[in-house]
């Protein structure tokens, strides 16, 4: 589940419900990982962080009166390009969910760590702004039960 | 057995009133919650995204002028004037809600329709769905609707 210079991503284990064959459970996945995608951008959108327990700092007035026609929410949006890039891939336990576009890795990890290893990391440390939760936090409430749901309801229409 | 009877129409009763509810919550809500994922560049509709502005459209953004003065270049949010968002509505009696677009825009976005792309705002073709992001929000409202009644 790293959050290094290569992958910001977080697997998320699904347990393979029993009765389900390979190919349903591929399809499992697949909603999962569209869920989970959606759900992160939907708090993001709204300025919260989808991991529990973080919090977002508003954006300063004078970034946000230069790079946002003066909106202070933060919601990790400038070209849009980092999180056009989040995505999920299946894995062989559950799915994998993050930012893998070498493009976009170095921001992603940037303002999931706080600017680790960044020259300016002291100075830069208190933006930090955390999307994708390290190995031993959750996504927020909401996306955990989103994802409990989906299972929920997956088993129940693959045994009618 | 007429206490039987009574707790049998008591039932029928509270499922009804509770489907009443869960209609009303989802009128209100479920059209909010379209603008609210439309608005974060989110597609309602399952397995689609938005695609990224034109570097012409960007540059007007960019301009901030007229229309697009406080337009965010990012997410992409189909929002400009407000007339497209403002015309969605829920529709219908008490057994179903109809999800509708009235302005004339939304078929040139749904469809794409010229130089605009194809950015999927309604599930109206076959084998398309609601985004599980919508589905979740929804099985949300039923289960506070049905809280209401079942929980007392």
């Amino acid at each position: 589940m790293p959050i290094n210079r290569k992958e910001v991503s977080r697997t998320i284990v699904i347990k393979r419900p029993k009765d389900l064959s390979e190919e349903e459970y591929d399809i499992l996945k697949d909603e999962i990982g569209d869920y989970v995608v959606a759900a992160i951008l939907d708090k993001l959108g709204d300025g919260e962080s989808p991991v529990e327990g973080e919090e977002f700092k508003d954006l300063t007035e004078k970034y946000a009166k230069r790079e946002k026609k003066g909106k202070t929410k933060p919601n990790l949006e400038l070209t849009g390009d980092m999180l056009r890039s989040l995505e999920y891939v299946p894995t062989d336990r559950g799915i994998k969910v993050g930012i893998f576009d070498s493009s976009q890795v170095d921001k992603a990890y940037g303002h999931n760590t706080g600017f680790k290893g960044h020259p300016n990391e002291d100075k830069l440390k208190k933006y930090k702004r955390q999307f994708i939760p390290e190995t031993k936090q959750d996504f927020d409430g909401d996306i955990e039960r989103g994802i409990d749901a989906i299972i929920e309801d997956f088993i129940d229409a693959y045994q009618d | 057995m007429p206490i039987k009877i009574s707790k049998k129409f008591k039932a029928i009763y509270w499922i009804e009133k509770s489907k009443e509810a869960f209609n009303v919550e989802v009128k209100k809500s479920i059209v909010e919650k379209i603008k609210d994922l439309i608005m974060k560049g989110i597609s309602p509709v399952k397995g689609r995204k938005f695609q990224k502005y034109s570097e012409g459209y960007l540059a007007a953004i960019k301009r901030n002028k007229g229309d697009f003065m406080g337009k965010p270049s990012s997410p992409v949010n189909l929002h400009l004037k407000g007339d497209l968002l403002d015309s969605l509505k829920a529709e219908g009696g008490k057994e179903k809600t109809i999800i509708v677009f009235r302005d004339k825009k939304a078929p040139w976005h749904n469809d794409g329709m010229g130089n605009l792309p194809e950015r999927r705002i309604l599930p109206n073709r076959e084998g398309e769905d609601w985004h599980l992001v919508l589905k979740v929000y929804i099985k949300n409202a039923l289960q506070k609707a049905l809280s209401l009644y079942f929980k007392k």
